[in-house]
Parts: structure tokens; C-alpha cells; sequence
């Protein structure tokens, strides 16, 4: 087999201006340099690479080691408590437990009280050491810093735990927990 | 020669600049605002991981459907990350409608799995640009080729996948047809050029142009443009360009005029090449031509026989897929196609199976759709204005024996034989007598 043979020599080649004439006419070439797509991509991967470094911060002190743990909506089919742990009764009633460092007060967090507690979700709130042992039931992470949680634990009717989190801004997420107990309720 | 410019803008369209500035500012403004409505959740993570996600799916569908259809697109091609980020993230809408995350919603692009990819943001950061710089790669080398065949006078090979995705097609007008060539001249009889037809190549008449040689002439068998060995070669496939190529080679390899035999679709380049270029032919030898009595009936017999033909005739973009994803895979394919031959069809050689995956799509539609409203075969078979010669195989599903026959004038010379469309491969003997065959010789005495 004599394979395409290029013939770059012959004289007579594309002298007829009517045959040659297909590549020139103004629809022919792309409407785009060859080089813009890659200086554009150049810009992009610039932006992108600062954006992540920049905007996405790693997780603070109070934050979740592993990021895609924390707050991460999915329901759980967690340990079940019994009846009566740590002063709390469970079993009747879906329950909120907010683990706190400090007593939290102020109208951010009375106004995330009365959103997470305005459908009969029952809530509670353990700051410090008084957390501890419910904590460890629910199996709360622990936080960056490897002191107490910020976070909350939502149990169920039947006393299954079914959600559990880091969230150091929970004030600003009222609307994660009741999406969580009006799922499980 | 008709150049199609309608084809060329449209898969020009998404790489319009005024067009692409817009869509960007509109992608840019977008993701803006969903980046914001993360952060007011203290979400940011979030935002990134979905948006870097799906423009790796997004690059990773444009480089596909670039190495498939030869093609840029969709025509929204930024707006096209937008559509991914918004499905990637639809399990995050659900929940602010009230809907939990559910192991299930991995279907949107992994969203819950992709959380959970060692080192976070900065791997998908990784993985995203490593993707968009593939496609961007690709559509750069394409843009490359494109702008280097207009540079050449050579119509864009819009739709050319394979190899013609990154480098230019070879110029046909400055290099030959590929081609086999069989035997010496001897006794200055005419040289045979053999032309092979529909998603063929040379391979097709190897055992014909065999016996041939063996008989003494001299036999030239060329891969039609975007066939076979001369895939890379043209970016236009109608029959003018097919016979403008035939021509070159003839010119370049034949003392005087020769004997053109040409199988199925080939008859209709072997009767445009005699058509144009009378001086270069002396006599034509057309087996189981591609002759129908009109587009109706050629979509009829053709589709009957191939659904990648039918749906090619149907202008479904499903067959280009179809045999981009063939020419994608090509490699493969051609190791696989001998193989499976051997198992199903026993009789075809390994190197004709090989070759029938060997062509580029634009070449085989525009083969196609060349056979139905303009082919030239049935003026020419009606009233030849230079001796012809038609071998029917009686049991041709594809041209029915009556059908043809129907189509032939008085001045045609006629040979009939037991077996199907595929006759050169199955009579080679027979069908290179008569090829050999002089007018004055009957065909009785030549069999």
C-alpha cells in the first residue's frame, strides 16, 4: 500500500483561484484565535485557584476536622439511647440538644430557639462539662481544638439519634435544624 | 464543487467571541449570586466543591462530544457549567425546601460522596483544572487545525473525528490517494484502476486485482477520501471531490486512458470521474452499482440493509454519534472487527473488516446522501457516452437484480452472476474477466 503521498512539488497544485477558493471564503476560518481559549482558561484557573485558597477557609478552632462531616444534612440511623440518660428522658417526643461552651444568650440565639422549638420539638441545652456525657451518647465530633462542641444532636421519637454536629454558627442555620426534625418527627 | 458555509457557522456558533463574553458575564454573575447564597450559611465549602465538581463534568462532556462529533458545543458552552453546578447542587435546594440529604442524591453528580475526597477543595481544585485543561487542549488543537486547512484553501473538516480532531487534514489537491498497486503493464494493455465502495477501502478488491496482476495488467486500487488509508486526506466528500481525487491519481499513474471498475458506490464516482474527464477513461466495469431509480428507492434498498445508513439518510445526528463514537474507538475496533468477522461472516478477510471501520463520518453520509438525488448512475446506465459494462449478482439484497436491470440502456453490457452485493469478494475470478474483458470479446466467451 502506497500510503496518501504528499505532493507539495507539483507545479500545477491550486493554481485554478476557483478550486482554492474554499478556505478563503470569510465563513471558513473559525471565528476564534487558536490561543484564547487557553488564555482564557489561564485566567480562570487563576481565579479559581485564589478563590479556594482565599474565600474557602480551612476549618477553625471550633469547626469539624473533617469539613464534609460538619453540617453535612444527611440523616442518620445513630445509636438509640435509653429511656433516661443523662437527666433527660427521651422517647416522646423529638428532641434538640445544643451543646454549647458558654450559656448562650442574646436575640440571635433567642430567635434560633423559637424557630427550632416552634413545632413541638422539645429543646435542650447543655453548656460545659454538664454536656459531657450526653455528648459522648450522642457521638458529638470533636472540634478542632479538641476542647467541648458547638454543635447539636437531634434524637427522634423512638430514641435514635439522627443527627449530629459542629456547627459554631448555629444561630445563622435555624433553618438546618428544622429541616432535620421535620423530617424525623 | 459545493462548499456548505450553513454547516460552518453553525459549528462555529459556540465559539462566537460577542456571544462567549456574554455567556461568561452571565456564568460570572450567576455563580456569584450562588456563591452568596452559601455563604450566608457559613456554606462556602460547599459552593466550591459543587462548582469545581461540575465544571470537571462539564470539561469532561465538552472534550467527549469534541472527540465524538468533531464539533465544538453545546451552543451555551458556558453556560453549560452553570446547568452541571445547578444539578450538582440540587440536593442543597431540596433542603432548603425541607428535603434532608439522602445517600441517593449521590445520582446528582456524587453529591454526597464528593465531600469526602482526600484533601477537600484543593484535590477537586486539581481534578477540575486538569480536566478543563484536556478539553482546552482539544478545542485549541481543533481551532488549530481548522484555521491551518482555511490557511490551505481547504473547506473546515467540521464533524472529522479521530486524528482530524487535532491536526489538519492533508490538502487533497497536494497529495494522492492512498493506493495499492498490482502487477507490471505488460503487452500495453490498459492500466485498471479499481474503486472501491461504501465504508470499504482497497482491501475490498484485493482478490480481483489479484487475479489481475496474475493475468498481466497493471491494476491501481485508491482508498476513496476519508477511507481507509486515505482517512487523513480532505476535508469534503462529495462525489466531485471523490472524482477530482480519482482524476489526480489517474493522471499521476496511468500512461493513457484506463479501465475503471468500481464496486456498489463507487460506480458513482467511477460515472462523475467519466463524466468530467472522458479522455481519461476507456472503458468503465461498474459491479452491483449503487444505481436506484430514485432517492425514494435508494432510502428504501440502502436503510433496508444498514440502520446506521437509514438513520444517516434520516439527518438523525444519532448515527454521527453513532460513528464518532466508532471513530473514538477505532483502535480497538479495528483489532475487533477481523475477530468478530471470523466468527459471524467467515468469508470476509481480516483486512476488509478491518477497513470497515476505517473512515471518517463525513465521508459516509456524504457517500450517502450522494446516491440519493444526485447521483449521476441512472442518466449514465440509461445512455452510456463511453463503453460500459454492469455485472448484476442475481441475489443482491441491497440493489435488486430487476431493479438494476430496469435502469440499463440498450448500449449497456450486461453480466449476470449468481451471488449478493458483496461479488468482488465472493467471484473474483469472474469478476476479473469480465473487467478484463475487450469490447469485442463476448461475455460468454470470456466466463
Amino acid at each position: 500500500m502506497t500510503t496518501a503521498v504528499d505532493r507539495a512539488g507539483r507545479a500545477d497544485c491550486c493554481d485554478d483561484p476557483q478550486d482554492a477558493a474554499w478556505g478563503r471564503l470569510p465563513a471558513a476560518a473559525p471565528p476564534l484565535p487558536s490561543w484564547v481559549p487557553a488564555a482564557v482558561a489561564a485566567v480562570v484557573a487563576l481565579v479559581l485557584t485564589l478563590v479556594v485558597v482565599l474565600l474557602v477557609r480551612p476549618p477553625g478552632p471550633l469547626d469539624d476536622p473533617n469539613p464534609a462531616d460538619q453540617r453535612d444534612g444527611l440523616l442518620l440511623d445513630g445509636p438509640t439511647l435509653p429511656a433516661e440518660a443523662a437527666g433527660l428522658r427521651f422517647g416522646s417526643r423529638t428532641v434538640v440538644v445544643l451543646f454549647e461552651r458558654d450559656e448562650p444568650t442574646g436575640p440571635a440565639f433567642e430567635k434560633w430557639k423559637a424557630t427550632v422549638s416552634d413545632d413541638g420539638v422539645e429543646l435542650v441545652v447543655r453548656v460545659g462539662a454538664a454536656g459531657e456525657e450526653l455528648a459522648g451518647l450522642v457521638g458529638i465530633p470533636t472540634p478542632v481544638d479538641g476542647m467541648r462542641p458547638v454543635g447539636y444532636a437531634v434524637i427522634d421519637a423512638s430514641r435514635t439519634v439522627r443527627y449530629a454536629t459542629l456547627d459554631p454558627a448555629y444561630t445563622r442555620n435555624a433553618f438546618e435544624v428544622d429541616v432535620i426534625t421535620g423530617a424525623v418527627s | 464543487m459545493t462548499a456548505n458555509p450553513d454547516r460552518w457557522s453553525k459549528a462555529y456558533r459556540p465559539l462566537r467571541p460577542r456571544s462567549l463574553v456574554v455567556q461568561l458575564m452571565f456564568l460570572v454573575v450567576a455563580e456569584i449570586v450562588l456563591y452568596a447564597t452559601y455563604d450566608v450559611h457559613d456554606a462556602r465549602f460547599h459552593w466550591a466543591t459543587h462548582f469545581l465538581v461540575a465544571l470537571t463534568y462539564a470539561s469532561l462532556v465538552m472534550l467527549v462530544r469534541l472527540l465524538v462529533t468533531g464539533v465544538p458545543g453545546p451552543r451555551l458552552l458556558l453556560p453549560a457549567v452553570l446547568g452541571f453546578h445547578l444539578f450538582a447542587m440540587a440536593p442543597d435546594l431540596l433542603f432548603r425546601g425541607g428535603v434532608p440529604h439522602y445517600r441517593w442524591m449521590d445520582v446528582f453528580l456524587g453529591h454526597i460522596t464528593v465531600h469526602y475526597l482526600p484533601g477537600g477543595d484543593g484535590s477537586w481544585l486539581a481534578i477540575a483544572l486538569t480536566s478543563l485543561g484536556l478539553f482546552i487542549g482539544a478545542l485549541t488543537a481543533w481551532l488549530r487545525a481548522r484555521h491551518a486547512e482555511a490557511d490551505a484553501g481547504l473547506p473546515p473538516g467540521i464533524g472529522l473525528t479521530g486524528m482530524a480532531v487535532l491536526r489538519p487534514q492533508t490538502d487533497p489537491r497536494r497529495a494522492t490517494l492512498a493506493h495499492d498497486e498490482h502487477g507490471e503493464q505488460a503487452g500495453g494493455g490498459p492500466t485498471v484502476v479499481l474503486l472501491h465502495g461504501l465504508g470499504a477501502s482497497s482491501a475490498f478488491w484485493r482478490p480481483v486485482a489479484d487475479g489481475l496482476g496474475a493475468a498481466g495488467a497493471r491494476t491501481v486500487v485508491p482508498d476513496l477520501l476519508g477511507f481507509g488509508a486515505s482517512i487523513r486526506l480532505g476535508t469534503h466528500f462529495h462525489l466531485d471531490d471523490q472524482a477530482a481525487a480519482v482524476v489526480q491519481l489517474i493522471e499521476g499513474q496511468a500512461a493513457g486512458p484506463v479501465v475503471l471498475a468500481a464496486h456498489s458506490y463507487g460506480a458513482a464516482v467511477a460515472v462523475t470521474v467519466a463524466r468530467d474527464r472522458p479522455d481519461l477513461v476507456r472503458r468503465l466495469v461498474l459491479v452491483t452499482p449503487a444505481a436506484f431509480a430514485d432517492g425514494a428507492q435508494a432510502r428504501a434498498r440502502i436503510g433496508d440493509r444498514s440502520w446506521i445508513a437509514r438513520k444517516a439518510m434520516d439527518g438523525s445526528p444519532v448515527a454521527g454519534v453513532a460513528c464518532g463514537t466508532m471513530c473514538l474507538l477505532r483502535w480497538p475496533l479495528t483489532s475487533l472487527a477481523p475477530w468478530l468477522a471470523a466468527r459471524v461472516s467467515p468469508d470476509i478477510p481480516a483486512d476488509v473488516a478491518r477497513d470497515g471501520v476505517r473512515y471518517v463520518w463525513p465521508a459516509y453520509r456524504d457517500a450517502l446522501t450522494s446516491l440519493l438525488d444526485d447521483s449521476p448512475l441512472p442518466a449514465w446506465l440509461a445512455d452510456p457516452p463511453l463503453p460500459t459494462a454492469v455485472v448484476i449478482a442475481e441475489d443482491d439484497q441491497t440493489v435488486l437484480a430487476d431493479g438494476l436491470s430496469a435502469l440499463l440502456g440498450p448500449g449497456v453490457d450486461v453480466v449476470r452472476m449468481p451471488g449478493t452485493h458483496g461479488l468482488p469478494l465472493e467471484r473474483p475470478d469472474e469478476v476479473a474477466r469480465v473487467i478484463l474483458l475487450d469490447r469485442n470479446t463476448t461475455v460468454s466467451k470470456a466466463l
